[in-house]
């Protein structure tokens, strides 16, 4: 699809927000990795201010090298509170069940990140949560996109008390752009 | 990402529809917010055909209304874009059975539906319209690049 006059997509920098406070805890200089991602004017303090959903990605990638944690993204959801999602959680987290989570969370993901597509599909045994990160290349998404499924199986994991998986994941890439440990972080079943 | 039936029917213990009916403008004003700072309806009305499209409910009235707009006002702008709404639908039609064919546990039947066309048929000559192949040729020379990428991968 062509992104020719489109303004670029941009996010809250959610995730941003948890690699910088993984970096620090890490004792990793951060600078280096923003200023790579042409983030360097960026300040996680001011949540107001949206960042390129495509530096962010790229962001999450380069932490992952830089720390040496190929299941970066899954690592770093468990680590965040999807309460830092703001508004969109307190919405999603507000619903009836999950079905209706999961709705809500389609119609309003973009106050986080507007690059991210999301689309429920009912199918006869259930339904699937369609994610797609338009406009971030897919080698540069690996790892943003297991931190944003991880964080919403956690997400509704703590909204409803219940050790709920997916039944299954599957990605529109190559085995080798995803991680193995998927598995064991969302619990999924086989 | 899957869920079963049972895992949809969970109750949220977090549950709270005055919350919800309260935050609701919120999240329509910040969402318009984010369609307006994106400075582009056609990103827009590609997230509501995306979200649409399996429904297949993807049709200008329905996108118009989710946007707010009325379906020619729709048509005006997405005009003054250089664009319109069948392009659209063609385009991420393209650009999805592209992604969907290299998935190999949907069928072309799931793939069609996906995209919203009634049959498969359908599906499958729009594909090779795209292509210039059959979904099933595309995918079988998919899985032979797969296969040849992972021997490469081992060193034969």
């Amino acid at each position: 699809m062509s992104v020719a006059g489109r303004a670029p997509a941009t996010g809250s920098g959610f995730a941003a927000r948890r690699v910088l406070a993984v970096l620090q805890k890490r004792n990793i200089e951060a600078a280096p990795l923003l200023q790579r991602v042409g983030l360097s004017d960026y300040n996680p303090d001011d949540r107001q201010q949206r960042m390129s959903a495509l530096s962010q990605a790229r962001l999450v990638e380069y932490a992952a090298e830089a720390i040496a944690d190929t299941a970066f993204g899954l690592h770093l959801a468990q680590e965040t509170d999807p309460r830092e999602a703001g508004l969109l959680l307190y919405a999603v987290s507000a619903g009836k069940d999950v079905r209706e989570a999961l709705a809500l969370f389609a119609r309003y993901s973009h106050i986080v990140n507007d690059s991210v597509r999301v689309a429920i599909v009912p199918r006869a045994e259930g339904a699937t949560l369609a994610l797609n990160f338009a406009g971030v290349p897919r080698h540069r998404a690996k790892q943003n996109v297991e931190f944003a499924i991880a964080v919403v199986v956690k997400a509704l994991r703590e909204a409803s008390g219940r050790k709920i998986s997916p039944s299954r994941v599957a990605f529109f890439a190559p085995a080798d752009l995803r991680s193995e440990g998927i598995r064991p972080v969302l619990q999924l079943p086989g | 990402m899957d869920f079963a039936h049972e895992a949809l029917s969970l109750p949220l213990v977090t549950s709270d529809r005055y919350l919800l009916e309260t935050l609701r403008p919120y999240c329509e004003e910040a969402a318009k917010a984010r369609r307006t700072a994106a400075g582009s309806l056609r990103a827009s009305v590609e997230n509501e055909i995306y979200r649409l499209l399996p429904h297949g409910r993807a049709n200008v009235e329905t996108v118009a209304r989710a946007l707010g707009v009325s379906p020619r006002t729709l048509a005006r702008k997405l005009a003054e874009e250089g664009t319109n709404f069948a392009k659209l639908i063609a385009d991420l039609r393209r650009t999805l059975s592209l992604q969907y064919i290299r998935e190999p546990n949907f069928t072309v039947a799931q793939i069609a539906w996906l995209l919203g066309y009634e049959r498969p048929e359908s599906f499958t000559h729009a594909f090779r319209r795209w292509a210039g192949r059959s979904p099933s040729q595309v995918r079988s020379a998919s899985h032979t690049e797969s296969v040849g990428a992972k021997m490469q991968n081992f060193g034969a």
